[in-house]
């Protein structure tokens, strides 16, 4: 189909004002917040809903031309960029909280919702939705069910996936369809849950229903200092071992402190501060001094230079608005940052941890590290300097060397960003060419024309002879 | 970590039936005698003679490794077999699809846990692997995977994962799909596929974990199966509170589901199941606490504010073996029982009792519910006189309410007569052809459970 025709049909769906196709309005559309990779989109339309949705897709299904969904653009492993001329089908207007049903802790959002947004308007009658990303206050809901996104609470709440129970769905061809639903256990494959964490790549989702919470009645925060990062890497061992899961266990190294101090939200980190563990309990309060208790002792039987409690909200957040701006604040101390994320066992911690530092040097690279130590999901943000002729492909090159290690210790490449176009290589790191193609037929049942977010997410098969040869099981 | 040698040494004790399946329907000109031995000497060939049995004119093979049963699935497929796996056949009664030329495939050989992360949190388990036994090795490490379902000491894990099997304590711990984090399958074509891995957060590729969870075996045989683990509870206590009507239950669930409690069960019992359970013959609403002695004691506390002092306390132990008895009611072994797993929201939980009770009302069969207040999973249970007329039409309209409702009752367990007037599953949901694209895509041949599953899956 002509360009000019294209446009004309997705004008007639959506109406002028939702569709853009100069080359100057779809420069924003160009990446999402990996910044690596570009590419142009053939065009950008806005539907107002799933009819909207499901014309858009049946129009490009029938022409052959190759679409995508996308959220914010927040995306960090690129599962948004058209690289090959795709349409983009942006969600952000849909955006409405369809319906909360307290009784029954339950609410059902557009795609196009903010995370954060859920959140604070159901914050008045005392709930709320656990899936915290750290890019809550702008990424959609949409967009993480595609991801699977996590964040800081998911250690004892778990991530989208564990809170997901329905979507409604544009198939690649155009239909629309529901899958799970508002009850638990509903007969049949559990197509929910295959469907959260596909990246794009089988449909489009465009209702979703959620479990919402009650507020837990008490919650304490724990900030603990460190000037031995493996001391700090043995408390989050330790707590566990007690039996003890937090609602929060998160971890700074030093390089990291070096940027959020530098950033918006400083809190005052001493000069020798070498890691920094933010801890929150929650739950009843009944009980909870105690175990706060428990964790104090644990920090101080490793050494803590310095540990409180948080005795305000007020601090509590400037602590939580530290650690979770910790990825842009890398830009105040380095021209360029690559998000990494790997997840490791939880107890091959000190062990990884000097590994990347191994890396760091031999790349001649800083590595800063922010993560999610409870549950072992590591972020190394790798700083570089794009002007500088070879820095990009040796920033990429360190953080494939990284999620080497996460793979050789029994981890994963990822834990919440996604493999998207920035990691298709790294799949056979820890899958065959069998476990790929056991994925890949599922991709076939939903989109057998590969025209839905194509070529994202599955290794290239041209190039992995030539990079990298696929593991074998044990 | 434990070693395989440990897990048998554990093992050891405890003799389990070597043929649990129950066979039916018996038909000796159903299967060819040429076709029956021409399999069996095939199979035989594969895994050693002591390994195959037939019983009642089903073969039954007992495989050790992963590799066996690729090619056992193989053998099956080439001479034209279904294939019906088992762990210890717990699960058996479900949706038993009858297909003439089947082989029995049971995990009873795998067992054991493969490895045992205790500072991780997470273990590797052999899908044959007793759930009891699995558990007992955990709790060395004051761990466990925070399961209750109501299946007997024999039922494995494997079969556990596949009927996606919940109990009492998911209100506060989730199901199976939030604690399984890796898989190995082997397909209907012999390939084995893993999916996950043994982190506890992982979203690399599509999760295919979650389409095994509760497919029934319909789709590939687990072989072995990752999951993330919890401490135990430190102390535990249950509040039983005598309630006389309705009513007062509906006002105790709203309130206790939108205040600060933290309940680790949430259970209304009906007075038939009251009084099976040494309790009064009145609605009981059970109330766990696992947060600890302070929070069980706070829990009390407002709840003697809110019902009064009239309740029964079990603690710790206690707890432990009032929970044994009541999973055990669920698993008699009469032929004149059924269990029926409702599933509707929170709120509509109560409204579906009243409709129980308007329906069963005067009726001889002895009916008793358990109904999680919190999860909205309900399950009911009707002991003798089953093949009275009128009980399957009775189901009938429950399930019309509870479908009409966004939910659904299926039979986990029915005798015949129940089953040829009511089926297992219910309506096919609205995606029910993407369900059959995927078991169509998986097993072309419908080698696996065929029949079985919503649908003829
Ligand atoms: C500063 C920062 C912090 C972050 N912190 C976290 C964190 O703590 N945890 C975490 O998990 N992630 C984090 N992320 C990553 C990112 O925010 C998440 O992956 C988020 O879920 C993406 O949502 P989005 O709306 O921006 O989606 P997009 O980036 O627009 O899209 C992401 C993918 O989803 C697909 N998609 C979008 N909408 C739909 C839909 N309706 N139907 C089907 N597919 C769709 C797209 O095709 C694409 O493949 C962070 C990112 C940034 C920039």
């Amino acid at each position: 189909m002509e360009q000019k025709h294209l446009v004309r049909a997705l004008t007639q769906i959506v109406g002028k004002k939702s569709v853009l196709h100069h080359p100057d309005d779809v420069l924003a559309y160009e990446c999402d917040g990996y910044t690596i990779q570009r590419g142009t989109p053939r065009a950008v339309v806005f539907p107002s809903c799933a009819e909207e949705v499901s014309k858009v897709v049946k129009l490009l299904f029938q022409a052959k031309i190759p679409f995508l969904p996308r959220g914010a653009g927040t995306g960090l492993s690129g599962g948004a960029i058209p690289l090959g001329g795709e349409v983009i089908i942006s969600l952000v207007k849909m955006n409405r909280l369809l319906e909360v049903d307290f009784a029954n802790m339950r609410a059902v959002v557009e795609p196009g919702h903010i995370n954060l947004k859920l959140s604070n308007t159901i914050s008045v009658q005392g709930y709320y939705y656990a899936p915290d990303p750290s890019s809550g206050s702008s990424c959609t809901i949409g967009g993480n069910v595609a991801e699977n996104a996590g964040g800081p609470h998911c250690l004892k709440y778990g991530v989208t996936t564990n809170h997901v129970l329905g979507l409604e769905l544009v198939l690649p061809n155009g239909e629309i369809l529901n899958v799970g639903g508002s009850s638990l256990d509903l007969p049949g494959y559990d197509l929910t849950g295959i469907l959260v964490g596909s990246e794009g790549t089988m449909g489009i989702v465009t209702k979703i229903t959620v479990r919402i919470l009650r507020k837990p009645q008490g919650v304490k925060t724990v900030l603990a200092l460190f000037e031995d990062v493996r001391d700090a890497s043995q408390v989050v061992s330790d707590i566990i071992a007690a039996g003890i899961i937090p609602a929060a266990l998160e971890m700074m190294d030093q390089t990291a402190i070096k940027a959020v101090e530098a950033g918006s939200y400083s809190v005052g980190y001493p000069e020798n501060t070498d890691a920094v563990l933010l801890i929150e309990l929650d739950g009843l309060t009944a009980g909870m001094e105690e175990m706060a208790e428990q964790i104090l002792e644990v920090c101080r039987n490793h050494h803590v230079s310095s540990v409180k409690v948080a005795k305000t909200p007020e601090e509590r957040n400037r602590w939580w608005a530290n650690r979770k701006t910790a990825f842009g604040a890398c830009g105040c101390i380095s021209p360029d940052y690559l998000v990494q994320d790997g997840v490791i066992p939880r107890s091959t911690l000190p062990q990884v941890l000097e590994r990347i530092r191994e890396i760091s040097q031999e790349s001649g690279l800083r590595i800063a590290n922010v993560f999610h130590a409870g549950d072992g999901n590591l972020h190394p943000l790798i700083l570089f300097d794009a002007r500088i002729p070879g820095q990009t492909e040796l920033a990429v090159e360190t953080g494939s060397r990284v999620l080497q290690v996460c793979a050789d210790v029994g981890g994963s490449i990822t834990g919440e960003h996604g493999i998207g176009i920035e990691k298709q290589q790294d799949m056979y790191m820890i899958f065959t060419e069998q476990d790929l193609q056991a994925q890949q037929m599922i991709r076939n049942v939903f989109n057998p024309e590969d025209l839905c977010n194509p070529g994202k997410l599955f290794p290239k098969p041209a190039r992995c002879v030539e990079m990298k040869r696929p593991v074998v099981h044990s | 970590m434990l070693g395989r040698g440990d897990w048998e040494a554990a093992q050891s004790g405890s003799e389990l039936a070597y043929c649990p399946w129950e066979v039916r329907n018996t038909n000796s000109l159903g299967v060819k005698d040429v076709e029956h031995e021409n399999i069996h000497s095939s199979l035989s060939s594969l895994i050693g003679t002591t390994h195959v049995q037939t019983q009642h004119n089903q073969l039954l093979v007992y495989p050790a490794t992963e590799e066996e049963i690729s090619q056992i699935l193989r053998a099956a497929s080439a001479h034209g077999y279904g294939v019906v796996p088992q762990g210890n056949g717990s699960q058996s009664q479900f949706g038993k699809g009858f297909i003439e030329k089947k082989i029995q495939l049971s995990l009873k050989r795998m067992t054991g846990i493969v490895e045992h992360s205790i500072p991780d949190l997470t273990a590797a388990v052999l899908a044959g692997t007793p759930l009891q036994m699995m558990q007992q090795v955990l709790k060395q490490s004051g761990q466990w995977l925070p399961i209750d379902p109501m299946v007997s000491a024999e039922a494995t894990i494997g079969g556990i994962v596949a009927a996606n099997s919940s109990g009492p304590k998911r209100i506060l711990y989730g199901s199976l799909r939030d604690y399984v984090i890796g898989m190995r399958i082997v397909y209907p074509d012999g390939s084995v596929v893993k999916s996950g891995g043994k982190v506890v957060k992982n979203v690399a590729g599509y999760d295919l974990c979650k389409l095994f969870i509760g497919s029934r075996g319909t789709l590939g045989i687990l072989t072995e199966i990752t999951f993330k683990l919890r401490p135990l509870p430190h102390y535990q206590e249950l509040v039983l509170i005598p309630l006389q009507t309705l009513d007062e239950a509906a006002k105790l669930q709203r309130i206790i589901l939108a205040s600060e409690f933290i309940p680790s069960s949430l259970e209304l019992l009906t007075p038939q199941f009251s009084v099976e359970l040494g309790q009064r013959p009145s609605y009981t609403l059970l109330v766990g606490c696992d947060e600890g002695e302070a929070a069980c004691i706070y829990h009390r506390e407002r709840l003697t504010e809110l019902a009064g002092a009239d309740f029964n306390l079990k603690r710790g132990e206690g707890a432990d073996q009032f929970w044994q008895e009541y999973r055990s009611y669920f698993n008699s072994s009469s032929q004149d029982f059924l269990l029926a797993k409702v599933s509707v929201l929170p709120m509509q939980v109560l409204p579906f009792l009243q409709l129980l009770r308007e329906l069963f009302d005067g009726s001889s069969v002895l009916m008793s519910c358990s109904a999680g207040l919190g999860t909205g999973i309900i399950r009911l249970t009707i002991q003798d006189g089953l093949n009275q007329d009128g009980v399957a039409p009775k189901l009938k309209i429950a399930r019309e309410w509870a479908e009409k409702h966004q939910g659904a009752l299926i039979l986990e367990k029915a005798p015949f007569v129940i089953q040829k007037q009511l089926s297992i599953w219910g309506s096919e949901p609205s995606a029910f052809p993407l369900m059959k694209a995927i078991k169509q895509k998986i097993d072309p041949d419908y080698l696996l459970n065929s029949g079985s599953f919503i649908g003829g899956l």
